[in-house]
């Protein structure tokens, strides 16, 4: 903000120095005449055109070395890549153990009079196989309990556990898995003999 | 910048010098007002003024209007030649930006008795910037008697405006204190 002594001062220097611009004196007449004098050889330098830097060379040549370096260059050992891919090829070529399990559906107690033909169901989680043993199948089938029972002991029996010496777990999986079916098998057979004795 | 002064510099560019007298009838005066701050031998202000004018013909080209008016550019040349010219001849220049800069002493060019009436304050002041470094007497010359900011003055001398202003202040405040106000 300016002072009362801001504005004096910048008015005394406004008059200061418009008093000194005064004592100059005027340029000669002739002052265009000599530099016009002067100028007669010359001519103002032509216009430079501003140089551009183009950056695609190097960007191109960048690229170069960077395929060189890539495609080029020695290939780094692959002795510790050598086991994953193993076990990659090894996945690759066990089949799938996602095969269709069929289990029976238990019946709810009002359907049981009906004597309907029990739909499978189909099971797409192999993992969980290993479940599949301890339910309890029939608990909720109006059918024998003793005989189911029996059936489960002897079923549980039947399953073999995985072999230790046996270093492929996909192999010991499909063992089990043809275990489990055969064992499906006769369970549902005789879960069919039941149901047409009733 | 006017039509007309677009047009010159066109054709001047294009070899046909006469136009130019024009312009030199037009920003002469401007140029030898901010020479004479910086040159006291009147001879010199006009050869160096003439000499401002064959530069800036020579470099027309580098002339960009969008960055700086005509007069501008020509009190920018006019600057830079003064100021080697005053280097040619051994003088140290002080940069404007320096911001421990404080004035020299005035007490020198002060009266015994306070001066009363405005007119001799005015010559006192007068002394006063006669005493004052070329660039700032050139840069009192360009804010009081030309008119132009700070912005533009800062672009002339190709310093920050920043320091330019605070110099400019202190240089107001050492004036006012030896003229008594």
């Amino acid at each position: 903000m300016k002072t009362t002594t801001d504005n004096h001062i910048d008015k005394l220097l406004h008059e200061a120095m418009k008093q000194r611009a005064a004592k100059v004196p005027p340029l000669a007449d002739d002052f265009a005449d000599k530099v016009l004098g002067s100028l007669g050889s010359l001519t103002p330098r032509p216009l430079q055109k501003k140089r551009e830097l183009k950056f695609w060379p190097l960007v191109v040549a960048a690229c170069m070395v960077g395929f060189v370096v890539i495609f080029l260059a020695p290939p780094k050992s692959t002795e510790e890549q050598q086991p994953l891919a193993l076990e990659e090829s090894e996945v690759v070529e066990q089949p799938d153990v996602a095969e269709v399990v069929e289990q029976p559906v238990p019946e709810t107690s009002d359907k049981s009079d009906k004597a309907e033909p029990i739909k499978p169901r189909k099971v797409h989680k192999p993992h969980k196989l290993s479940k599949f043993v301890e339910e309890p199948l029939l608990a909720e089938a109006e059918v024998n309990a003793s005989h189911l029972e029996e059936i489960e002991r002897g079923a549980a029996e039947d399953v073999h556990p995985i072999h230790p010496e046996m270093n492929d777990p996909y192999l010991a999986i499909m063992e089990q898995m043809k275990d489990i079916r055969s064992r499906g098998e006769r369970v549902r057979q005789e879960v069919a003999q039941l149901i047409d004795r009733h | 910048m006017t039509e007309m002064e677009t047009q010159i510099i066109q054709a001047a560019l294009q070899g046909q010098a006469q136009g130019y007298r024009f312009l030199m009838n037009r920003y002469g005066r401007q140029v030898q007002l901010l020479v004479a701050q910086w040159v006291t031998d009147m001879r010199d202000v006009e050869e160096l003024t003439q000499d401002v004018f064959v530069r800036a013909f020579e470099h027309l080209s580098d002339y960009d209007p969008e960055r700086a008016s005509f007069g501008t550019w020509l009190s920018c040349i006019a600057h830079n030649m003064a100021l080697n010219h005053l280097r040619s001849q051994g003088y140290e220049s002080l940069p404007l930006n320096e911001e421990q800069y404080s004035p020299p002493d005035a007490s020198q060019w002060a009266q015994d008795d306070e001066a009363s009436s405005e007119a001799e304050r005015l010559a006192l002041l007068d002394k006063a910037i006669d005493n004052l470094r070329p660039e700032e007497r050139s840069l009192l010359h360009m804010r009081y008697y030309e008119g132009h900011s700070l912005g533009e003055i800062a672009e002339v001398m190709e310093v920050p405006a920043g320091p330019l202003a605070s110099r400019l202040q202190r240089i107001r405040q050492k004036l006012s204190k030896l003229i008594g106000i």
